[in-house]
């Protein structure tokens, strides 16, 4: 697979990773893999990416927090709809996220 | 806003392994029990976890975690338990609803007893450079590398050496990940020994008496600075995760909500509803078992789990007051048996300050 | 004969690792924990008084199965063979790593704090491939080593120590709350001033715990903190309340509009 080193493949205890279809998502406009059955915010550290989104007020970088949906740190822009807590939404194939820049003051 | 209201018999909320055990026992017994749990799996904390479990042969010890969640759930599935995942419980109303997030819509239902089991979730600590992505939960690096098989770095650092940051430590080295090191402000490792062994023996130094002083980078974590308590000396991490393992405390919003009399008991990791040995909360017919009403281990969650659903059973009319008794007796031998090392001494203790009121 | 815990052990079995492998059993403290005595056919470990008696070894009976080391959730038991003599001893340790390690190949044998000992031939490898399984490995060291043998590695790099850095000085400002961003030093500001005398009124002051995460996060945070910086005759106790939702819900399904 064309996936970088944050993936694990190999693992002594769980094995091997059963290849998942391959999808496409798009974040700010960048395309990037992900496997489906997976969520958002798993695929963008897949990648590499760990900032989700812009404080509100602060414009500090955030990343994914708790990864089960309980911080709100994960929070973007999924197909136009505000405020997706990616941890807990699966990658769907042409899926448009976006970063959220905090608010506009 | 209307929505229809479906009537059940036993809701119990949470799959992990006191939720599950409540709800075989009931099941066992007659009632008609549903499941309900935020997470498209059941097992609750279970399901991360993939070493190998302490409890005796009761509680599946010496089987890893994930192999006991899926011997919970196929019990409970035998025994025609209605399983209801991805499904998040918003509210207990106090005249009895309760109010579902479901995949498809938002539904309420009228339960005719509930079983509060929905575990702990993460403490956390404040200090600069927290909010930095790269700095996260145990729980939530255990999740990705366990559930997602995606590492969140290359090089850690992990805060707590409770059993929690010893094995979250050791499953991230097998994961393929670094550990540069655990940092305790504590003097002595808190977690058990053989968990420490493990995790040492692989090369990991635990810093003892030290603390966090600031986690530093421009768009993610990229180091970590570490004070030495007594002599003040201060020492820098290249890191790009920083796990913070510093203790959970019960999910009870839910009981607190449904007015259950709350009560502080520090050794249980905070507010926990008040309950008797029985899991009765002070509402009836809520219940509250595991890591809920008082952080604990895995085998005393299910132990909890099944007086609970014994108690509801009662309650709901498939078990006689003696029958029910007799039970709830048995398995309350094997939890003391549970709590009688050193480590639970606190535990045990608030427990029984609780049981007494 | 009675069996013995911890390292009171150790002597027997290195005095019976003649005759071939015996259980070496680094677990000492009471914890609640029992699959060692269960799993052995022998009989060979026995807890004394209830679950969390520590596990006592009876070295005679041992037959070195290695069934117990396979299945101790605390990875703390391994076997020592002395019976190959000249001056060598066989430790076989229980092994989740990713390292790979071969039979015949060289690995690291090390202590209990991860320092190296010897390198040694593998001569066994059990449970291999097989994931989920602990695999067993046996490692050949000079006999001085027989019984502090904790762990093999392949030879993976050591990790460097931390470099010491001069101590900064005073601590920046951060965001105590995630959602709200309230500023520690204002936090604490709140709370000295002693205007706020509970929880719950530092909070709908603060702001902090009230954000998207309802507090989720922070709370205990927000507590602990105000335990430390509000004395406590001036704490009032006032009781907690809780709203729903108490997760985040789409606002267009509460709304309904769209069922
Ligand atoms: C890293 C780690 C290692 C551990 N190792 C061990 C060990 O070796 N031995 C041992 O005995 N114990 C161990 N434990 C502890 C053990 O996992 C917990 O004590 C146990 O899982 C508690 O069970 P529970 O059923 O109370 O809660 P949980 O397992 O946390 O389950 C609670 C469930 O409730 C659900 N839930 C919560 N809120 C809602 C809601 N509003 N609506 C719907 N569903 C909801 C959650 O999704 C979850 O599935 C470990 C814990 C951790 C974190
Ligand atoms: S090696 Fe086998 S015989 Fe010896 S204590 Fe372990 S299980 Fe029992
Ligand atoms: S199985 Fe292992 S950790 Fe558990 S009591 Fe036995 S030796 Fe100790
Ligand atoms: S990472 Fe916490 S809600 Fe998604």
């Amino acid at each position: 697979m064309a996936f970088n080193n944050f993936r694990i493949l190999q693992h002594p205890v769980l094995g091997e990773k059963k290849n998942g279809k391959e999808v496409r998502i798009f974040l700010d406009g960048l395309p990037i893999h992900a496997v489906e059955g997976e969520p958002i915010a798993a695929a963008l550290y897949a990648a590499g990416v760990r900032i989700t989104r812009l404080s509100p007020h602060k414009k500090e970088p955030r990343g994914a927090f708790c990864m089960i949906g309980r911080c709100t740190e994960c929070c973007m822009i999924v197909d136009g709809e505000p405020n997706v807590r990616t941890c807990r939404t699966m990658v769907r194939d042409g899926m448009r996220v976006e970063t959220p820049r905090g608010w506009m003051e | 806003m209307s929505l229809p209201c479906e009537q059940l018999d036993l809701l119990v909320i949470g799959a992990g392994p006191a939720g599950l055990c409540a709800a075989y026992e009931a099941a066992a017994v007659g009632c008609r029990v549903t499941i309900v749990d935020e997470n498209d799996k059941a097992g609750g904390q279970l399901s991360k976890q993939i070493h190998r479990f302490f409890g005796s042969s009761h509680h599946g010890a010496g089987k890893r975690g994930i192999e006991i969640a899926e011997e919970l759930f196929g019990d409970c599935l035998k025994l025609g338990v209605d399983v209801r995942l991805s499904s998040s419980v918003l509210g207990l109303f106090s005249n009895g609803e309760v109010m579902i997030d479901a995949p498809t819509q938002l539904c309420l239902v009228n339960p005719g007893a509930v079983i509060v089991a929905t575990g702990a979730s993460e403490k956390s600590l404040a200090f600069p450079g927290w909010t930095l992505p790269g700095v996260m939960g145990a729980g939530a690096a255990q999740t990705l590398i366990n559930i997602h098989r995606i590492l969140p770095g290359s090089r850690v650092l992990m805060v707590g050496s409770g059993n929690v940051g010893l094995i979250v430590s050791y499953q991230l080295l097998q994961a393929g990940a670094e550990v540069v090191g655990v940092v305790d402000t504590a003097g002595s490792i808190s977690g058990y020994q053989v968990h420490a062994g493990r995790v040492r023996r692989e090369g990991i130094p635990v810093y003892l008496g030290h603390r966090l002083l600031s986690a530093r980078g421009s768009t993610g974590l990229e180091e970590v600075l570490v004070e030495a308590i007594e002599d003040g000396t201060v020492k820098r991490f290249e890191a790009d995760v920083l796990c913070l393992a510093v203790g959970m405390s019960p999910l009870c919003d839910l009981a607190a909500m449904r007015d259950c009399r709350m009560v502080y008991e520090d050794a249980l990791g905070g507010l926990v509803p008040w309950h008797g040995a029985d899991m009765r909360t002070s509402q009836s017919p809520v219940y509250i078992a595991g890591d809920a009403s008082g952080v604990e281990e895995a085998s005393v969650a299910m132990e909890e789990g099944r007086i609970a659903g014994i108690s509801a059973a009662e309650d709901l009319g498939s078990l006689n007051s003696g029958e029910a008794a007799e039970r709830r007796a048995a398995i309350a031998k094997r939890l003391d048996e549970l709590r009688a090392g050193p480590h639970s001494r606190g535990k045990l203790a608030a427990k029984e300050r609780l049981y007494a009121r | 004969m009675q069996g013995k815990t911890g390292s009171e052990s150790w002597q027997e079995v290195w005095d019976k690792s003649v005759n071939g492998p015996r259980a070496l059993i680094d677990c000492w403290q009471e914890i609640p924990c029992d699959p060692c005595q269960e799993a052995c056919a022998q009989g060979s470990i026995v807890l004394s008084s209830g679950i969390c008696a520590p596990p006592a070894l009876h070295a005679e009976t041992c037959n070195g199965c290695g069934k117990c080391v396979a299945i101790c959730p605390g990875m703390a038991i391994f076997l020592v063979d002395r019976s190959i003599g000249s001056g060598l001893a066989r430790v076989t340790v229980p092994y989740e790593m990713r390292d790979e390690i071969r039979l015949g190949g060289e690995a690291w044998a090390v202590d209990g704090e991860g320092n190296y000992l010897a390198e040694g031939r593998i001569t066994r490898v059990s449970g291999a491939g097989r994931p989920g399984r602990t695999m067993l490995l046996t490692i050949e060291v000079p006999e001085e080593w027989a019984l502090k043998v904790r762990g093999v590695r392949g030879r993976r790099k050591l990790l460097e120590e931390p470099e010491e850095v001069e101590a900064i000085e005073a601590v920046e400002d951060f965001a105590f709350c995630r959602c709200e961003e309230i500023d520690y030093s204002r936090l604490r500001e709140i709370i000295t001033q002693g205007e706020f005398r509970s929880l719950p009124a530092l909070r709908r002051f603060s702001r902090a715990g009230l954000g998207y995460c309802q507090g989720r996060f922070c709370q205990s945070i927000l507590r602990s903190q105000f335990l430390a910086d509000c004395p406590e005759e001036d704490r009032e106790v006032e009781s907690f309340r809780v709203r729903a939702p108490v997760r985040p819900v789409k606002l267009s399904r509460l709304g309904g509009e769209d069922g």
